[in-house]
Order: structure tokens, then C-alpha cells, then sequence
């Protein structure tokens, strides 16, 4: 799990400062690390609920086609932004299961930037993405 | 008791502005500014900035908040060169990642920022890692025998109902933008601030570095009053101290001379390269080195291979062109220079794939 999330962060160093609230264009470019051709599901246990800035970070692990347990790392922008968009530290909880719409990596690393999360009661949140719409939501995809 | 008046004195002077926005009262954007006791213009509100990331970049948002640009290539001296061509914060950090003060320019970030101002100061507030800068405005002279610092020693005065702050005595480390463009400690940085009406601050700065830049460079943005808009607290390093010691964020350990370009060699710099011409060549990509220290690709052009050097990887990802765009096989335009020495060797300018044209220089 560890190393999952170190990948990540290793790779959104860069744009560290930069997610949130930002224009349309300027975001655009921040989030050139992610994916912004499609998104994929991934449907599992929430691990942890990084309540932190400059970024939360959703960890979860999910069933593999093989019938392994794989992590996937989820990065969030600020607290900040989150808590104006109505998120608090306890809007989710380790141990829940959800589903998550997310912007995956563009390097294939197991991991992704949160769009939308759907909860175990069914309660959709939104994430405060600057720029929502400049990532394209492909048909649903599971993660396997 | 003459401490606590003193304090509630200060509490009330920088206080009149913050009340009015959390009493979220109806704003009128045009009405005139309003004015300090000594008749000049009161700056103080939350503002909303145009969150500009790379000085180079032009945006009109649709909150109203914009940059003029200034035109890439930038000026650089071959020490700036050197900076600009060095700078990966992947691999090498970057101090904002080590929760380090941002600095004037790149403090600017989109998150918001408050103004309190009385008759002797005024006060930015960051939400940005909670940081924040007092100014003088009464025209006093420099600090002298102070220590260098990252925002530098600034001095406001008055130019009619601009006010106009300079900097100097930077550290030199800070960047001007998350993109890395450099400065150095020979900076003199002067920023103009107008409030034409309620609702809009014109801001401009200019950058006087000739150890950096070979002329002054600067923007001109405008700030947006956002009424209904508080500032919370934000801390840095409550999610970056583990990154750093765990290592997934290259810690920043202080500043690396860069003299020379430890990127582009000698023969790799503009200066091997034609620049009085500018050639546009279309070709296939057959190979690309896209995280390369010094990145490259080999395109054929009229069933020749040609080595185009490109640009570091972190720039070419934050200005939108990412590795998997470049495939094999797929057509490509680029605009670059020609090698002095090596007829088939350029270096790119811009690159354009489909219909976007990206800036590498």
C-alpha cells in the first residue's frame, strides 16, 4: 500500500499546489499526469481517508480477476476545496465499500485521480476537480 | 489595558473589509472603490486570481480573471537558460513540494487570497500554506543588513491611487511559477496594484533580473472580488512530511548553483543550434525517449531519420503534451532549429500533434 501511494505521489509531485481551484486552463495542464480519455471504476474497500492537504488521498483495495486483492491509489485535490464542495474528513471511512469514477494514470500505475464517488449507502459525492469536464466519463469499466 | 487597546485598534482598522464579506452583503461590482481614512484606495477583500501557473500563457477565465502573457521564448541569459533547462521537480525537488514560502509571483496560486490594509499597511493573506506578507506603504526605504528571504524585502508606496511595492534582496531560489521559471537573487521586482472599481484589482508586475533575463519581463492580471469567498487554513505539511521522509516526493535540500546546463551540454544548447531559422518539418515519429534526462525522438522526414531534441519531460507533461501522445508510426510537425555541427540533428521549438501545437522552448 505504501509503495502504491509513493509511486503516485512520485509521479504528482509536480503538479502538488496546483489542483485546486484552478481555471479550466491552467488545470487542464496540472492534471496532464491523468488520463483524460476515459475513466474506470474501481469497486472496493476503502482502506484509508487521507484528510490532508495539499491533496487527500482515497486508498483502496479491490478483487482482481484473478481473485487476488490488489490496491489502488485515488488522489484528491485540497481539503480546502473539497470542504467548500460539502466533504468533511468523515464523508468516507475505512472499511466501506465504494465505487469510484476515476481519471486513471496515464504511466499505468495503480492509480487515479477521484471524479466521483458513489458510497456504500448509495450517496453520490462529487469530487471538486477543476476543469470536470475536460475529462471525458467513458461507459462504465470495471477495474479487474 | 493599553495593549489590549492597541490590539483592538489594529483588530478594527484591518477588520472593516473582512466584516463586510462574511456579512455576504449584495456586492456592486462597479460601484467606486472604496477609500482608507487618508483618501487613498483600500485593496482589502478576498480576490480570486487568474491562478496563472506558466508566464508565458495568455487565459481570459470565465470568473473574469485573466494574464497577459509574456512571449515565450523568454529572454534568458545562459545562466537563466541553464535554471529553466535544470529544472525537474520530479527528479531533482522543488521547494514548494518541501513546504517551503513560495515567494511574491508563484504565491499567487488559485487558491484564495485576502487583503487587509490600513493607513501604514497592507496585509496579504495566502491561503496557500497559510502564508502572508506585510507591506509598508508610506514609502519607507529598504531594510538594510537584512538577511535575504524568499519574498524578498518589499517597500510600498503611493503613484496617485497606484500602489506600487518593490522587492529585492531575494534569496534567489524561488520560482515564478509551478512550471519553474527561475529568478535570482539580483532581482528586482516592482508590482503595481489599481483598483479601478468595487469589484476588480489590476495587477501588474515587472521582473528586473539581468542575471536571469536579458530585459525585464512581467503580466499584467486582473483580480476578481469573490464576496461569499472565506479563508480556511491550510497546511502544507500534514500530507507532504511522510511523502518526504518515505521518499515518494524528492525532498528539496537547498539550492544547486547551476552555472552550467547539466541538461543540454554544449552541444545541445540553443546556442549550437541555427536560430536565425526556424524550419517546419513533418515527418514520422519512429522513436521516441520521452523521460530521457535530455528527451529526443527520431523523426523521418522524406524517408530520412533526423534527431529532434525535445524539451525536459515535466515541462512538455504541464504544457499538455504527455508520453502517450507521441506513438510510433503517427505524423508529427514540429517547428526547430538546426544543429551547427550535426546536419541531421534539430531541436524543437514547438511540437504540434492533431490540432494542438505545444511550446517546448
Amino acid at each position: 500500500m505504501q509503495r502504491g501511494r509513493g509511486l503516485l505521489r512520485r509521479i504528482v509531485v509536480g503538479i502538488v499546489f496546483l489542483a485546486v481551484g484552478a481555471t479550466a486552463v491552467i488545470a487542464h495542464h496540472s492534471f496532464a499526469v491523468f488520463d483524460h480519455s476515459q475513466t474506470v471504476t474501481v469497486t472496493g474497500t476503502v482502506t484509508r481517508f487521507q484528510w490532508t492537504n495539499p491533496h487527500g488521498f482515497l486508498e483502496m483495495d479491490y478483487r482482481a480477476a484473478d481473485g487476488s486483492t490488489k490496491h489502488f491509489t485515488i488522489e484528491l485535490t485540497s481539503i480546502n476545496m473539497l470542504s467548500r464542495a460539502g466533504w468533511t474528513s468523515r464523508s468516507v471511512k475505512a472499511g466501506e465499500m465504494v465505487k469510484a469514477m476515476v481519471a486513471p494514470l496515464l504511466s499505468g500505475e495503480p492509480g487515479g485521480l477521484l471524479l466521483e464517488v458513489t458510497l456504500g449507502d448509495g450517496r453520490k459525492l462529487v469530487s471538486p476537480v477543476p476543469a470536470a469536464n475536460t475529462f471525458t466519463r467513458t461507459p462504465e469499466k470495471e477495474l479487474r | 489595558m493599553k495593549t489590549f487597546l492597541l490590539a483592538m485598534g489594529f483588530f478594527v482598522a484591518f477588520s472593516t473589509g473582512a466584516f463586510a464579506q462574511s456579512a455576504r452583503a449584495k456586492v456592486d461590482m462597479n460601484a467606486p472603490a472604496p477609500r482608507l481614512s487618508n483618501g487613498k484606495p483600500d485593496f482589502s477583500g478576498v480576490w480570486a486570481r487568474p491562478g496563472v501557473q506558466d508566464l508565458t500563457r495568455t487565459v481570459k477565465n470565465n470568473n473574469g480573471t485573466s494574464n497577459v502573457g509574456e512571449p515565450n521564448p523568454l529572454p534568458f541569459t545562459p545562466w537563466g537558460q541553464a535554471q529553466w533547462d535544470n529544472y525537474n521537480a520530479t527528479k531533482n525537488g522543488d521547494y514548494a513540494g518541501s513546504c517551503m514560502p513560495f515567494g511574491w509571483i508563484r504565491s499567487f496560486t488559485p487558491h484564495p487570497m485576502q487583503i487587509l490594509q490600513n493607513n501604514e499597511n497592507i496585509a496579504f493573506l495566502f491561503e496557500q500554506s497559510t502564508m502572508f506578507q506585510v507591506v509598508n506603504t508610506e514609502g519607507l526605504p529598504h531594510r538594510k543588513d537584512w538577511p535575504p528571504t524568499w519574498f524578498g524585502d518589499s517597500r510600498g508606496r503611493w503613484d496617485g491611487d497606484a500602489l506600487v511595492i518593490e522587492a529585492v534582496n531575494f534569496n534567489g531560489w524561488t520560482k515564478l511559477g509551478t512550471i519553474g521559471h527561475p529568478m535570482s537573487d539580483q532581482a528586482k521586482l516592482t508590482m503595481t496594484f489599481r483598483r479601478p472599481d468595487m469589484g476588480h484589482i489590476q495587477f501588474k508586475w515587472v521582473l528586473d533580473d539581468p542575471k536571469t533575463y536579458t530585459r525585464p519581463i512581467g503580466n499584467e492580471r486582473v483580480f476578481v472580488l469573490t464576496p461569499d469567498v472565506e479563508l480556511m487554513e491550510y497546511s502544507c505539511m500534514e500530507g507532504n512530511l511522510s511523502a518526504l521522509i518515505e521518499g515518494s516526493i524528492t525532498p528539496w535540500l537547498g539550492p544547486k548553483e547551476a552555472d552550467t546546463n547539466l541538461v543540454y551540454d554544449e552541444q545541445h544548447q540553443w546556442s549550437a543550434y541555427d536560430l536565425a531559422n526556424a524550419q517546419k518539418l513533418s515527418g514520422i515519429l519512429r522513436q521516441v525517449a520521452f523521460n530521457d534526462t535530455m528527451p529526443r525522438m527520431t523523426l523521418e522526414v522524406d524517408g530520412k531519420p533526423l534527431v529532434v531534441i525535445l524539451a525536459p519531460a515535466p515541462r512538455m507533461e504541464f504544457r499538455d503534451l504527455t508520453e502517450d501522445m507521441l506513438k510510433p508510426g503517427m505524423t508529427l510537425t514540429v517547428m526547430a532549429h538546426r544543429s551547427k555541427s550535426r546536419p541531421t540533428e534539430y531541436r524543437a521549438q514547438s511540437m504540434t500533434v492533431g490540432r494542438q501545437t505545444i511550446d517546448l522552448r
